[in-house]
């Protein structure tokens, strides 16, 4: 039992991971009808960007004259507008000039723009290269990258607690912004006009909604968010590499597939149901681990087949 | 009085089209204050398209349009609703997942909170269907409840110009019946109203002045009698 109760906290951790970036996707397809294939890229970004930030910090000496936390909410902060600038970058360069091309263009240069993000990160925290000599010996001609060069994410949250008591904090700070969200979508204007935007985009202009202010604002917002999930990320992993991106872009898309694209409470239940799996199939399979990633994906699978609305789709097909 | 103030809309010569096909080819036309003009044709005839032209939805490659005087080519949509310009759409439906309450309330998005709860009450008299189904989805309403939400909708603005895109669309006979007699209740209160319509004869007894438009042409215009006079109205066949 005690197993079970272990398995359940890393999986419920793991969840919280994913569905902060699979409501990353949720309301950028919500406002835009696209699927923007950066987010994990853009949260690794932010945990990167607070990652350096929190190395420039320290040889400024900030630490010393700050208090701890107001440090690192700063951090939190910057990785919140590097995060909000690459969402609003990605808007401006990858998908508004394809307002009005085939739906595959702004797939298709969302994955380039996570490929510069990628590759912008793996410039500034350059892989270890190794060189091998040729059979003839003399100059290598031949470079071959080894490893990826796992940057060691600095420890700011809860520095002096137990394990515990920090998967606690990353508990708490996803629940907190679920709140959050929750709160905006429905409680203001700016978040009804969303709400609105993704039900019917054709009535959202007819009401006047200035629907390209509200897109705008949608990114930023969505940066953010993945700014602070990037931050949770690396709590919890500790490690971080530079394509670390790719497979949580792909994690954070499937929880969002599973739940319902479109609807952000569909995001937090496929965020769990993935890492659910995920967890016990590392935990009560013998060597699952190699397994894990290939179980979740296969659920994906199976709700594209059976249930493609996901668990919380929109089955309320429109009348006229 | 002069002609700027007497007229709510003034198009003229507008041209749109989509892609390379013309659509509107020199449309000109005024809808009076106070008043029901209504504009007929076939599907297909450019409709829909005039009317989101006047919305800026669809852009305008020529013509000027001013609302109650005032150019307003260069606004964009939400200036032009936020200056007092609403449409009510059959076609387009309603924000689905939203309840019947939120759906008025998008509605409203330029009238701050305590104005609008005065005129939500206004709605609901005019409206008692909706007034059932305040906290019901929009999504599950039938055809007919829809209709009165997406005028309702238009409404609670209080528009200078109210736009009705084909209001009876998809409407049984009764329902029809109803809708015209909310169009008859807004006339009395002076409000301007541009109505696009197929049923020729409905929309004939509702509005004082119209306009025939086919393949993206005006082919006439007039008033209402001498409309209903017209080879138009006589023969179906548009």
């Amino acid at each position: 039992m005690d197993m079970f109760f272990g398995l359940a906290v890393s999986a419920i951790l793991l969840g919280c991971t994913y569905t902060l970036v699979a409501i990353g996707f949720s309301l950028f397809f919500g406002v835009m009808d696209v699927v923007v294939f950066c987010c994990g890229d853009i949260a690794i970004f932010g945990s990167f960007a607070i990652m350096g930030a929190y190395v420039a910090s320290q040889s400024a000496g900030l630490f010393g004259i700050l208090p701890f936390w107001v440090c690192v909410i700063l951090l939190i902060l910057i990785g919140a507008v590097f995060c909000a600038a690459w969402g609003l970058i990605t808007h401006q360069f990858s998908i508004k000039p394809f307002r009005n091309s085939s739906e595959l263009m702004p797939l298709l240069s969302t994955i380039a723009m996570g490929t510069v993000i990628k590759e912008v990160l793996g410039l500034l925290f350059k892989p270890a290269v190794n060189t091998i000599s040729t059979a003839f010996g003399g100059e290598s001609a031949v470079t071959v990258v080894s490893g990826r060069n796992p940057q060691g994410f600095p420890p700011l949250l809860l520095p002096g607690g137990t394990t515990n008591a920090r998967y606690l904090i990353i508990i708490a700070i996803t629940a907190a912004i679920l709140l959050l969200l929750f709160l905006f979508l429905n409680k203001t204007k700016m978040g009804m006009s969303m709400q609105a935007i993704s039900q019917n985009k054709e009535l959202s202009l007819m009401t006047g909604i200035n629907v390209s202010r509200v897109i705008i604002i949608t990114f930023l917002i969505g940066g953010v968010m993945l700014a602070i999930s990037g931050f949770l990320v690396g709590s919890y992993q500790k490690l971080m590499s530079f394509d670390d991106g790719a497979m949580y872009g792909a994690k954070g898309f499937s929880a969002a597939v599973v739940g319902g694209l479109r609807n952000t409470w569909g995001a937090v239940v496929g965020g769990m149901l993935l890492a659910f799996v995920e967890v016990f199939v590392s935990g009560y399979i013998p060597r699952g681990t190699a397994y894990s990633s290939i179980m979740a994906f296969v659920v994906v699978v199976i709700f594209i087949v059976f249930k493609p609305d996901g668990i919380i789709g929109d089955k309320s097909v429109e009348k006229v | 009085m002069s002609d700027a103030v007497a007229n709510v809309l003034e198009v003229s010569e507008l041209d749109t089209s989509y892609g390379r096909i013309p659509m509107l080819r020199g449309v000109s036309l005024n809808v009076p204050k106070g008043q029901v003009c209504c504009v007929l044709g076939a599907n297909g005839a450019g409709k829909t398209t005039l009317v989101k032209a006047v919305l800026n939805m669809v852009k305008a490659d020529k013509g000027t349009m001013r609302l109650e005087g005032k150019s307003m080519d260069s606004w964009p949509t939400h200036k032009r609703v936020e200056s007092g310009i609403a449409i009510s759409a059959a076609a387009v439906g309603t924000f689905h997942k939203m309840t019947v309450e939120d759906n008025l309330k998008m509605g409203a998005y330029y009238i701050d909170e305590s104005l609008l709860r005065e005129r939500l009450v206004e709605i609901y008299q005019s409206f008692p269907v909706l007034r059932e189904r305040l906290k019901q989805r929009a999504g599950t309403l039938s055809g007919g409840e829809r209709t009165m939400l997406a005028i309702a909708r238009a409404v609670v603005n209080k528009p200078k110009l109210l736009i009705l895109d084909e209001p009876s669309l998809g409407l049984a006979p009764i329902m029809v019946e109803e809708v015209f007699e909310i169009i008859r209740r807004l006339r009395a209160t002076q409000m301007s109203i541009l109505l696009v319509e197929q049923n020729a004869v409905k929309a004939l007894s509702v509005a004082s002045s119209g306009y025939v438009i086919q393949k993206g042409a005006i082919v006439f215009s007039g008033t209402a009698d001498a409309l209903g006079k017209s080879e138009f109205v006589e023969n179906p066949v548009m």
